[in-house]
């Protein structure tokens, strides 16, 4: 009997890891700072300036609004950057957290 | 301490430290890292808080590094007035792994203090223990030293102390 090509047979695409990859890519986290009593508000501003790259004058606005409000969303990204940030900032003790943001 | 020079285009500045603050910059490095945890679970997303345990467990594992480092560093000098001074130079990057080894053991400090509020009858309480006084005075030393480095890369800095 001649031999006779197998079929080459493709794999079926996981179509729930491709939808999990495009989520971590879209910008569907929030980074949260908390406020609390202990980080003073000219430590909190520099960190601002450092980890997002913002000028004195935007840290200091968003460092307010931590301030005054006891939180503020700081950035909406994707989840590898969000999880990057919330480190950055969490490595300069200050109180980050991370959630999904609503659609 | 004292801000002696600042070169900032070649981003480096030299501090000058007194034989006393040269003792309290070696206990507070020892002490380092104080805090060792988040305050607050840092996501609800599966996976994604034991991430950032682990990232942050192996960024205060190579900050200590840093700490045994600086405390080696630097030049002892000997004033004719037979005054003991310790210069230490620092880099821009240096300067922030020191203010993040700081807040470390501030934050740290006041958690294990019970996470006081800032008011009068819990920064100073009637009959404070002997950690509590040496607690608060760390992290009193600690905040004044942030200020003098955060002023000391960014002399605008408002509030930030001034050479």
């Amino acid at each position: 009997m001649p031999d006779v090509a197998e079929p080459v047979v493709l794999p079926t695409p996981d179509i729930s890891e491709k939808e999990k990859s495009r989520e971590a890519l879209e910008p569907g986290y929030l980074v949260i700072c908390w406020d609390d009593p202990i980080n003073t508000m000219i430590y909190v501003t520099h960190v601002f300036q450092k980890v997002f790259g913002w000028t004195r004058e935007v840290a200091e606005k968003r460092m307010m609004e931590v301030h005054n409000n006891g939180k503020s969303v700081l950035a909406r990204e994707s989840l590898e950057k969000a999880e990057y940030y919330v480190h950055q900032l969490q490595m300069y003790c200050l109180h980050a957290t991370m959630e999904k943001a609503d659609a | 301490m004292i801000l002696l020079s600042s070169d900032k285009e070649a981003g480096k500045f030299t501090f000058r430290f007194e034989q006393a603050e040269r003792e309290w910059f070696r206990h507070i490095l020892s002490l380092y890292p104080v805090q060792q945890s988040a305050l607050k679970k840092a996501s609800e997303v599966a996976g994604s808080d034991e991430l950032l345990e682990k990232a942050l467990a192996d960024g205060r594992k190579k900050l200590r590094g840093d700490a045994e480092l600086f405390l080696k560093a630097g030049k002892l000098e000997i004033d004719p007035k037979f005054n003991e001074y310790w210069d230490l130079t620092l880099t821009a990057v240096e300067i922030e792994e020191l203010l993040q080894i700081l807040n470390n053991v501030r934050v740290g400090l006041w958690i294990q203090l019970g996470k006081p509020e800032p008011s009068i009858e819990e920064l100073l309480p009637t009959k404070p223990s002997e950690e509590q006084v040496r607690s608060h005075m760390i992290m009193h030393v600690c905040a004044a030293w942030q200020g003098a480095f955060m002023g000391a890369v960014d002399p605008e800095l408002p509030g930030a102390t001034q050479e």
